[in-house]
């Protein structure tokens, strides 16, 4: 019977080969790599050392991450809520800014950060002009500054995170306490709480590791003091040519960052509320009572500490730094600049970041797809997907400068493919689970083969997904750090790299003119996101 | 005839079997299963949910595997042929219209898998049987649930099946949609020529349309008869159970001027001929 190889079956055993080459050798393989380094590693006690001393990484990263973790919390649950029960203008566009610490490169945060809140920032001159400040007041760099912009890049995701287990709790369960005579406190804390607790221990889960693998913010802002085992590893690796220490230093925050992301596994489980009853409707804010005016004023307050980076970013790009005027002198400077400082010309480090960009982007969505199709049937995707949340940049850029060593902008390339691919492989299986299983059934009988359900049946209902996991992988490469910075170091600068540089010269004015380069690029991203995806990325 | 893509006999002296089919799905199993389906006949498989009927289906048409057991088409063992080499045509419960092609795409897609260079055509012949003209370019979202069916079987049958399957085609339609469809039905098997297996619960739907009506239950066939036998003899307490709820009247065809009320369904009912009226017993009334 014709069961036998057929043109089908050629093209789907391909598709898994391919896939298996991208997961075992550019994934597992580098991993195992670190893993085994580390186990080898002659500098052991040293690393222990750097890892387990009084204020050593491990003490600073977790009262980091700690601090982070409940500040974005406290901006974000109050957010949260007025997310889920109020109706505004432009409700819409404070939803889809729950993306921004996905798509807005944290260089470009750390920037405008510096813009802001640096010695010579704008809150700075602000004391120092009106209200007789002599000195800076210094709080940008040190343990305050890394903490404020980890809220910043994580109180979104709470919001949106925790705002829609809000918005589907059910009224049901609302009403029935009011009637048994439960005061608005009691409502709050046994009824409504106890059905929250599990989505907000996921996103705190989920912010504790963000904030734990924290890179750029880090290395720029932190100072003496304020570590994570991310610039660590840098500094070990790219630094001293340390891989041994390195090595242990990753698999140690691997070890570590396995509890968070198995509570986030599990929280994230039981974060569909129990009452399926029609929600509350939202209202308006009741701008008559104090408590209104306050709702208001804490989600304008929120919303513009998130417009600030972009804002200031725009503003500094478009002013002349001794004049004060309206100029575009930092553009013609960083295009008539030559790479002394950074390595490369503008024009060069813009074509390797969209280069790069673009390849990863390709390759993650095509490993996204042939992962998650049910032609392939690739076993153990959930594990690998979950696994994948608790391996760092600074890890995997390990793995692949052991294995590869400082390479070509194609494995750098695929590196940046392997860390959008969980976010691919989010996207597009969604997209493919809601293909009615019926339909493509029927195309079976019709005659499809398996590739023509594909082509004609999958494909066509999952295209704006597939744009989707293509801006979302795009932005993921185009504002990586870490990665670039370890492997390939004077190489290939891109843009986040150029702006690394000329932050850590005080070159202000030509970052800012290059962020806006680059925040204008993610924002595109950005958009194409929340329009492919409706919505529906998380 | 504008009908004439249905050629009659494409495949004459086809016949479909079922040969001691083995298979499980979770808690249900179905041990030694056999069937014979004739050629050309309208078949209906009536049993409660959960019977393995649709299991059955998916057997025959290929989307599911048989554990163990045969497939034959016209004798050829066809149990390891994958679903879009078969030509067995599936209306699904639940419709599994394409959301997003037109009505003119969906049921042009069979043919159009085939290469055929007659395709739009073939369709829209497809479609005048089911009485859809002038439909072609509509959205399947702007459909009603009659329409949607009707595409749906549109779509099975335009590129000329083998075999034409039924997965309870009447169901979520309201009353008096259900009883226009059994005639379309009726009318669509009687034109294609084409074998026709249906699944459904119900023997109200079963009764009027079928050739041979087959009861299973828990994997097993319990009976398989002609409509009225299955009423006049039942063959196991089972059937008598299923059938309990109505009640069979047996008349004759009067003469040139009686009109039976059933005539519509049963259409070579001439004079003098026996005429079967399923009644259900709850719709009788009792009057002075």
């Amino acid at each position: 019977m014709d069961i036998g190889m057929g043109k089908d079956n050629v093209i789907f055993l391909g598709a898994k080969i391919l896939f298996a080459v991208f997961a075992i050798l550019f994934f597992a393989y580098p991993l195992l790599l670190v893993l085994s380094k580390a186990a080898t590693a002659a500098t052991f006690g040293k690393a222990i050392s750097i890892i387990l001393s009084k204020q050593g990484v491990l003490y600073s990263s977790l009262l980091q991450a700690a601090a982070s973790t409940i500040v974005s919390l406290l901006i974000g649950l109050p957010a949260a809520y007025i997310i889920a029960r109020r109706t505004f203008p432009g409700k819409k566009l404070v939803r889809a800014a729950s993306l921004i610490p996905f798509v807005f490169p944290s260089i470009l945060v750390v920037l405008s950060f510096v813009i802001v809140f640096g010695n010579n920032g704008w809150v700075n001159s602000v004391l120092r002009n009106f209200l007789g400040f002599t000195g800076p007041v210094q709080f940008l760099y040190g343990f305050w500054g890394v903490v404020l912009a980890h809220a910043f890049y994580n109180f979104p995701l709470v919001m949106r995170l925790v705002g829609d287990s809000w918005e589907r709790l059910g009224s049901q369960t609302y009403h029935a306490a009011r009637s048994l005579g439960a005061s608005r406190f009691s409502l709050f804390v046994r009824v409504l709480l106890p059905q929250l607790l599990p989505s907000i221990a996921a996103v705190a889960s989920l912010v504790f590791i963000y904030c734990f693998m924290s890179f750029a913010v880090v290395l720029s802002l932190g100072g003496p003091g304020v570590s994570t085992f991310e610039v660590e590893i840098y500094q070990q690796a790219a630094r001293n040519l340390d891989i041994g220490t390195a090595a242990v230093l990753a698999a140690f925050q691997f070890a570590l960052l396995s509890i968070p992301a198995a509570a986030y596994f599990v929280f994230s489980r039981k974060a569909a509320p129990a009452d399926s009853s029609a929600p509350l409707a939202p209202k308006k804010f009741n701008l008559s009572k104090a408590s209104g005016i306050l709702e208001a004023a804490f989600m304008c307050s929120a919303m513009l500490f998130l417009m600030l980076p972009v804002f200031s970013l725009f503003i500094f790009a478009f002013t002349d730094s001794q004049t004060g005027a309206v100029s575009l002198r930092s553009f013609t400077k960083i295009f008539s600049a030559g790479p002394s400082i950074t390595g490369a010309t503008a024009m060069s480090s813009i074509f390797y970041s969209l280069a790069l960009a673009l390849a990863a982007s390709i390759v993650a969505t095509l490993m996204g797809l042939i992962a998650t199709l049910r032609q392939t049937r690739i076993p153990f995707m959930g594990g690998l997907v979950g696994a994948s949340v608790a391996i760092s940049v600074l890890t995997l850029a390990l793995g692949y400068y052991i294995g590869f060593g400082p390479g070509s902008l194609l494995v750098i390339a695929i590196a940046h493919s392997v860390l959008a691919f969980p976010f691919a492989c989010r996207i597009i299986g969604n997209a493919l689970q809601k293909v009615d299983a019926a339909a493509i059934d029927a195309a079976r009988t019709l005659g499809a083969s398996p590739f023509a359900v594909l082509s004609k049946i999958q494909l066509p209902s999952i295209k704006k997904s597939i744009f989707a996991s293509f801006a979302f992988s795009f932005a993921v490469s185009l504002g990586e750090l870490g990665l670039v910075l370890t492997l390939y170091d004077g190489i290939y600068p891109t843009m986040p790299v150029y702006i690394y540089r000329l932050v850590s010269v005080f070159d202000i004015g030509a970052a800012a003119a290059m962020g806006l380069i680059l925040a204008t690029v993610s924002f595109m991203c950005f958009y194409a996101i929340e329009h492919f995806s409706e919505g529906q990325v998380f | 005839m504008q009908l004439n893509i249905f050629q009659k006999g494409r495949f004459s002296k086809m016949s479909y079997s079922l040969e001691r089919i083995s298979h499980s799905l979770g808690s249900w199993h179905m041990t030694d299963f056999s069937l014979e389906i004739p050629e050309g006949k309208f078949v209906s498989i009536a049993g409660p949910s959960g019977c393995g009927k649709t299991t059955l289906l998916k057997i025959l048409c290929g989307l599911e595997e048989p554990a163990s057991g045969r497939v034959l088409f016209s004798g050829t063992d066809v149990s390891n042929m994958p679903p879009e080499k078969r030509g067995v045509g599936l209306v699904f419960q639940s419709d599994a219209l394409f959301g997003h092609m037109d009505v003119l795409g969906n049921v042009s897609f069979g043919l159009e898998m085939r290469s055929d260079s007659e395709a739009k055509n073939k369709a829209l012949a497809a479609l005048r049987l089911v009485r859809l003209e002038g439909f072609e370019k509509r959205e399947i979202a702007g459909l009603s649930g009659g329409e949607r069916k009707r595409v749906a079987i549109a779509r099975a049958i335009a590129f000329n099946p083998v075999l034409l399957l039924l997965d309870e085609p009447l169901n979520g339609l309201d009353a008096s949609l259900r009883e226009k469809m059994k005639l379309l039905l009726k009318e669509v098997q009687q034109k294609t020529g084409t074998t026709v297996v249906m699944v459904t619960h119900d023997m109200d739907e079963a009764f009027p349309l079928s050739d041979l009506v087959v009861v299973m239950n828990a994997g097993k066939v319990e009976q398989a008869a002609k409509p009225e036998e299955i009423f006049l003899f039942p063959a196991t307490d089972f059937v008598k159970d299923f059938t309990s709820d109505y009640a069979l009247v047996e008349s004759k065809a009067a003469g040139k001027s009686g009109k039976p009320a059933q005539q519509s369904l049963s259409a070579s009912a001439k004079s003098g001929s026996r005429i079967y009226t399923l009644i259900k017993k709850n719709n009788v009334r009792t009057g002075k």
